[in-house]
């Protein structure tokens, strides 16, 4: 059994088509990257998948149980969705005793214990609308986590944390899935959540363009070879001749997508040089996350 | 039960330090004060107050326990709506103000539990403020001596100020409805004001009797005045708003998308 679960998801709003037949599954222990730019259908599709927005058509299920006709055992789920709001003239403490009371905890130290662990006991009788907002984000996560759900919905939590408050939430959520946490994480940062995800979804407006496992994220990027020579049409030719397609690019440089060739570059400046080709400029490009990310919602301006 | 008394707890944690709690009670305290004060300078032997004597007379204002707790009444009955109506605003409005509601949506304890607890936050807030003007009131009266206590006198008026705060009470829930549909304070607030500005007009071209929010002020008038202009269809319109205002609520909370 999938422990998350859309089928066909839809929201329409008017002519706005929100979320467009999203179909996904989540395994037990699972981390699902919901990758998107703001405004893909990330947060709406998490809003039906807890039960806050009608989907137009299609279904949502969580544990097994479809969100929108039975009632999902939410005691088993915690999350957050979009920015963290509190109730501001509460405390830290006193928020959590809010939803320690909804969830009907019986431990006694759960509040103190995610308190500890989200590293927020200096902040424990602060009022929330003292919070800056990063520690704001750490009560959102308090919250979702203090009843210890087996699926948890993150909507860009690590939104307002330092870069040591990332890696901590990072290291913490990846060790919650260690322990069979189901979890549902988006971000618009494919950085992040290649850092963090087994599985990636990629969704632009509303459509799910691409999924992938994280594994398989390396050999997705482009990588190529970048020559410039004294005479690359000479070079082009020689190249051809040893088995190696190149083309010009606008900058005046040879490209060789071979993969013979980007992994032994030391072959290409051999020929080159024996050829008495000099070569004035020769390196690996590697495409960077953000750009395979832009090319794959919007190949045709890449 | 056990969900709904869980809701309801973590109501209650919710308006804790919340200024606004002891801001109503304050707001609401000031009509036995201004009452009191009313009482003492209408009847004060100085010249400065003569005129105020004057109109003492005419309105049948005496120096004793039936005036002083019939204002009482009038305070709950035209007070009362503007103070109840903006505690079920600040209430039912608040989650979308601080942007909360999200978080109340995806929980063991169902939304209809969690909306009930917070009708009964409602009512016992406004049970505070009808009890604690009462206690005010009789605090204030005893101060200043006021004449003419008995049994009877006490229980007319104290059916007459009960009745008038439960009709007041009950006219919280078209105003919860209307925090939920405008998500926050000011389309209820908005909606209260319109209310009174109608309830003036329907008041003044004589159909009070027919418009919910004018009624209580009719009923608790001083001397029952206009308690025999209140028919069956009267209290029958403030019992269906209120049950309309509650059903709703309800409908909107469990069923209107939340984005």
């Amino acid at each position: 059994m999938e422990i998350i679960e859309t089928q066909q998801l839809s929201k329409v709003y008017g002519q706005f088509t929100a979320v467009n037949q999203l179909s996904l599954k989540i395994s037990r222990g699972e981390i699902y990257g919901f990758l998107g730019l703001n405004g893909a259908g990330k947060t709406t599709t998490m809003r039906m998948l807890l039960g806050m927005i009608k989907p137009s058509s299609g279904a949502a299920f969580l544990l097994g149980k479809d969100v929108h006709r039975e009632t999902p055992s939410w005691e088993k789920v915690g999350y957050m969705v979009e920015s963290t709001y509190a109730y501001p003239n509460l405390s830290v403490e006193e928020n959590l005793k809010i939803f320690a009371s909804y969830y009907n905890l019986k431990d006694k130290n759960a509040i103190s214990s995610i308190i500890s662990r989200l590293h927020l006991d200096p902040y424990r009788h602060k009022k929330a609308k003292q919070l800056s907002l990063g520690n704001l984000q750490r009560l959102g996560l308090a919250r979702a986590l203090m009843h210890q759900p087996e699926i948890l919905i993150l909507d860009e939590p690590v939104n307002g944390l330092d870069p040591s408050g990332i890696v901590e939430i990072r290291q913490l959520l990846k060790s919650l899935s260690e322990q069979g946490t189901t979890i549902l994480i988006s971000s618009h940062l494919l950085s992040e959540i290649a850092k963090i995800a087994d599985t990636i979804g990629i969704i632009h407006q509303g459509n799910l363009v691409r999924e992938l496992k994280s594994r398989e994220l390396h050999d997705q990027v482009l990588r190529k070879l970048v020559i410039r020579t004294n005479d690359n049409a000479r070079a082009l030719a020689i190249l051809a001749q040893n088995g190696l397609q190149g083309t010009q690019n606008p900058e005046n440089e040879i490209e060789i997508s071979d993969l013979n060739g980007i992994s032994h570059p030391e072959n290409i400046a051999e020929i080159l040089v024996r050829e008495k080709i000099a070569l004035q400029q020769l390196f690996t490009f590697e495409e960077d996350l953000e750009s395979f990310f832009l090319r794959t919602i919007q190949p045709e301006k890449v | 039960m056990k969900k709904q008394t869980l809701a309801v707890t973590s109501e209650l944690l919710k308006i804790r330090h919340s200024p606004i709690v002891w801001t109503t009670f304050i707001a609401f305290s000031i009509g036995p004060l201004m009452g009191g004060l009313i009482i003492f300078l209408l009847h004060a032997d100085s010249p400065q107050t003569a005129m105020l004597t004057k109109k003492a007379a005419s309105m049948d204002v005496g120096y004793d326990w039936n005036s002083y707790l019939g204002i009482l009444s009038q305070v709950v009955g035209v007070g009362g709506v503007m103070v109840f109506g903006f505690v079920a605003s600040w209430l039912f409005g608040r989650e979308y103000s601080d942007k909360t509601a999200k978080d109340l949506l995806a929980l063991p304890v169902s939304r209809s539990k969690i909306l009930n607890a917070k009708f009964a936050v409602y009512l016992i807030w406004c049970s505070g403020l009808i009890i604690t003007n009462l206690l005010l009131g009789f605090l204030i009266g005893n101060l200043l001596g006021l004449e003419g206590y008995s049994h009877e006198m006490l229980l007319t008026n104290l059916k007459t100020y009960l009745l008038t705060a439960a009709m007041v009470t009950t006219l919280g829930t078209p105003i919860a409805f209307f925090a939920l549909y405008g998500r926050g304070y000011l389309a209820p607030i908005g909606f209260l004001a319109l209310a009174l500005v109608f309830s003036q007009i329907a008041g003044a071209i004589g159909l009070g009797q027919y418009f919910p929010w004018a009624i209580p002020g009719l009923y608790s008038y001083p001397g029952a005045v206009f308690q025999s202009s209140l028919t069956f269809t009267s209290y029958l319109i403030l019992v269906l708003i209120a049950i309309a205002g509650f059903t709703f609520t309800h409908l909107r909370w469990n069923r209107a998308d939340q984005n």
